[in-house]
């Protein structure tokens, strides 16, 4: 599967996660396509969805957290309506 | 010890502790929404580029929307320094070892983050697509101490 297919893969996964979350998708489309390329890019290299603004450790246990959805996005989207990536945002955005 | 005399002791200690952490020097904070930590040793390839230059470190990696989306602020304020004696260095953690031993120094864990060092290596750090008036005074600011 290119990066391509799979971005396309992450972002229905993402749309499902987002409405059973009773969240939503970043409505600017352009900005949903590179988060998951970037997401779609690091699983090709290191075989997880890793958020592509996190940074990866080498300590499995830390880099868990930032498999996508990752563990801080529930928080920042309480906080910022959005979670870092930008991928996910509140349905008030 | 009667009340009063309690009162005074409590109003005391207080107005030690705050002393203490006044002169503590662990962090100041700036007025204008940001704040230079001490307390981290430059990692060597940063405390040569410091040699009397203000330095901004900015660190980023491959596929980060928000590194690419902060690129051209970072190439506008390296502009309004240009000629000066403000320095602006890259590191792309996805390149070298460097860059990703100066992202642990800092205690970096999300991309972009903008560095803005004073003379005495104390760091002013911005997570994500930042605010250019922000990162603009802070560097002013730094610069204010060479």
């Amino acid at each position: 599967m290119d990066v391509d297919e799979q971005a396309n893969k992450i972002k229905s996964w993402a749309r499902k996660h987002a409405e059973r979350r009773g969240i939503q998708l970043n409505p600017d489309e352009e900005r949903v396509d590179e988060v998951a390329k970037g997401l779609a890019a690091r699983q090709e290299k290191f075989g997880k969805r890793y958020c592509p603004c996190r940074i990866i450790t080498g300590d499995a246990d830390e880099d868990r957290k930032i498999i996508c959805p990752c563990v801080y996005h529930e928080e920042e989207l309480k906080e910022h309506g959005m979670c870092h990536c930008k991928l996910f945002v509140t349905k008030e955005q | 010890m009667n009340l009063k005399s309690s009162k005074r002791y409590v109003a005391v200690v207080a107005v030690l502790c705050l002393l203490c952490v006044g002169m503590s020097g662990c962090a100041s904070i700036s007025s204008g929404g940001y704040e230079f930590k001490s307390g981290i040793t430059p990692p060597t390839v940063v405390g040569n580029l410091m040699q009397n230059k203000t330095v901004i470190l900015f660190i980023t990696q491959n596929n980060c929307p928000d590194c690419e989306q902060a690129r051209p602020l970072i190439a506008s304020l390296q502009s309004q320094y240009n000629g000066t004696n403000v320095t602006f260095v890259n590191f792309n953690i996805d390149n070298n070892t460097t860059s990703q031993n100066v992202a642990k120094a800092y205690g970096v864990t999300a991309t972009p983050t903008t560095v803005v060092l004073r003379k005495d290596g104390s760091a002013a750090i911005f997570v994500g697509v930042f605010d250019p008036s922000t990162v603009k005074s802070a560097i002013d600011d730094a610069r204010s101490t060479y």
